[in-house]
């Protein structure tokens, strides 16, 4: 009987095929936006299987985007429990036209940034002996169509060197992919060396945007941030130190609460995906209902039509769903071939495609139940007598 | 003569109290198996409520309805469809097709109930469109085919199942007189064939000439004596 109910009611969906187009493309849209939401939050809020809790960040205690003195290192170094301190600061650059923006991290050395990039040792090495060497992400290579090897000026915001200019010239040593999701969020920015940088700037300012800290195994996250803090607690640029997990959820939060409002517009679409469904097929059903009489009267039962009708809400949403996929898979390519945007692209990876369209599938069959419901209530009698 | 369905004491009104209306008051009547009857009146009588009664679509309110010898006010509303669907076919004024199944699966319909495979369910479906004289048009939708032709394929979708009883609610009402006739001709055929007993209601004289009997319905009360066409 299921398959019955199923081959009838796919064949309802698309018979207006203007009012199922539309249904569609709102259902493909709202499933667009609630990807799209999905995979930004996963790209800017850690997740707890993401790499980050046993990474120390140390950050000025007044602002993540003050600098910090790299004096400091030596400082964080003899804490108890810390193992290594790397540092980092982050920078702006353009590339041959004002609007072809790309991320450069200036990174220390030795550096724990190149772990997990798919560089050969000799890769590796060659940037640890080249001041003015650069890695590159895939994507930021291809766009560009960069070589190894080859040599290319960039325009640093916000620097200026001995001879007064913001423009470097850098020398490709690799062109790397991320080996994991997580680092394939380096796939669009570039690592260039700090101490290079901050020598070549007209006045060396030492300044850094943090530090990373590894601890000692078996360390206590939590003692050793406390511990750091206190040392520099007196000085001039007092830290605070977090899990590196920690310091992006604080990020996160910094940009006005993006994951309240994310969350927010998901539930703002979920309603708006139950309602359009519900009523459309509502005006369905009472449009349908000397069908469903006609189907009652050869002998189909109530939960039957009932059934039918939350069929015909899922096969209608499902392909919504299909639709709204390519179109995210589209809108994700062509994004990662414009970086449109200085910030990683999101990848809407299968396992939040799975759950947004689960979740969708099963909104849509609890917004084909109220249909279900009017045409499980219907009078076989009076609905025949409205064809006459 | 084998009794087929027997009405005693039928009624049916709707609402309650002061308010209430009825529709149909103390009905008896029996129709043999293999007969033709056609039910005529003037608007309002309670012809199509009857035929509801009849097919089983409708409850009484009051009275008894026995098919055979099996009593159909008691059935549950899950064991009223199996009954209609082993036991009836429905011919409706409008031809009530699905409008976006061909003439074939339309006609498939009934047989997606039973446990026939599905060659089974279409030979027997190209039988019954074969039947009515429209093998050719059977991958055609309802709204590419005629009148007439939607209400052959109705009435192949009624037959398909081998029904004993046929229920026709005006079936030519919406035709011109040339393809009245035929849908006509072509029900006392099958009545010849396959041996099925026919309720027609109809405000059609000529529809009713092909009845073996009329009984006219006056103010919800057959109006005696029934008249006895052929």
């Amino acid at each position: 009987m299921t398959m019955v109910s199923i081959y009838l009611s796919y064949a309802k969906p698309f018979r207006n095929r203007l009012r199922g187009f539309l249904t569609v493309a709102t259902v493909a849209m709202v499933f667009v936006l609630l990807g799209l939401l999905g995979a930004v939050y996963q790209v800017f809020h850690p997740s707890a299987g993401s790499s980050g809790a046993d990474i120390l960040a140390v950050t000025s205690r007044y602002s993540t985007q003050s600098p910090l003195p790299v004096a400091l290192h030596d400082t964080i170094a003899k804490v108890p429990g810390v193992r290594n301190v790397y540092y980092q600061s982050g920078y702006l650059a353009v590339y041959q036209q004002p609007t072809n923006q790309l991320i450069l991290a200036a990174v220390s050395l030795p550096t724990d940034a190149l772990q997990g990039l798919s560089l050969s040792n000799d890769q590796q090495i060659n940037f640890t002996r080249t001041r003015d060497g650069i890695l590159v992400g895939e994507q930021l290579a291809e766009h560009n169509g960069w070589k190894v090897g080859q040599q290319i000026p960039l325009r640093i915001t916000g620097f200026v060197n001995k001879e007064g200019g913001d423009s470097e010239l850098f020398e490709i040593l690799g062109i790397y992919h991320g080996l994991t999701a997580d680092r394939a969020k380096f796939d669009n920015i570039a690592l260039v060396r700090w101490d290079y940088l901050n020598e070549s700037r007209a006045v060396r300012s030492d300044a850094v945007g943090l530090f990373k800290v590894r601890l000692e195994t078996g360390a206590s996250p939590d003692a050793v941030s406390q511990a750091i803090d206190r040392a520099t607690a007196n000085s001039d640029h007092p830290t605070r130190t977090q899990t590196a997990q920690a310091l992006l959820l604080s990020l996160f939060r910094q940009m006005g609460d993006l994951s309240g409002a994310i969350r927010m517009v998901v539930i703002a679409s979920i309603f708006t995906l139950v309602l359009v469904t519900a009523t459309s097929l509502t005006h369905a059903v009472r449009r349908r209902s000397v069908e469903h009489a006609t189907l009652r009267a050869i002998g189909y039962t109530r939960s039957t039509i009932a059934r039918m009708v939350i069929y015909e809400s899922v096969g209608q949403v499902a392909t919504g769903v299909v639709v709204g996929a390519l179109l995210i898979a589209g809108l994700c390519r062509c994004l990662h071939a414009s970086h449109v945007s200085n910030f990683p692209v999101p990848v809407v990876n299968l396992g939040t495609f799975a759950v947004v369209a689960c979740g969708t599938l099963a909104l849509a069959a609890l917004a084909g139940s109220f249909g279900a419901a009017q045409a499980a209530r219907l009078n076989m009698a009076s609905a025949l007598k409205q064809a006459q | 003569m084998n009794v087929l369905i027997e009405l005693s004491q039928l009624n049916k009104s709707y609402g309650s109290g002061e308010t209430a209306v009825n529709v149909l008051k103390d009905i008896n009547l029996r129709v043999a198996e293999g007969e033709f009857i056609a039910l005529m009146g003037p608007s309002g009588s309670g012809k199509t409520t009857l035929l509801n009664l009849i097919g089983g679509i409708d409850r009484p309110s009051g009275g008894r309805i026995r098919f055979r010898a099996q009593s159909l006010e008691a059935l549950s509303d899950a064991a009223l469809g199996r009954w209609r669907s082993a036991h009836v076919g429905f011919v409706f004024q409008s031809y009530n097709l699905l409008p976006s199944l061909s003439a074939l699966a339309n006609v498939e319909v009934p047989l997606m109930l039973t446990a026939l495979n599905r060659s089974e369910r279409l030979r027997r479906s190209r039988t019954a469109l074969d039947l009515v004289g429209l093998s050719e048009r059977a991958n055609h939708k309802p709204r590419q085919l005629s009148g007439g032709q939607q209400q052959r394929v109705a009435i192949a979708r009624a037959i398909v199942g081998g029904p004993s009883l046929l229920i026709c609610d005006e079936p030519t009402g919406n035709l011109d007189r040339e393809a009245a006739d035929e849908i006509l001709a072509l029900l006392a055929e099958l009545r010849g064939v396959n041996g099925v007993t026919l309720v027609m209601v109809t405000h059609d004289p000529k529809a009713a000439a092909y009845a073996d009997r009329v009984v006219v319905l006056d103010k919800g009360s057959v109006d005696e004596p029934v008249l006895r066409v052929a």
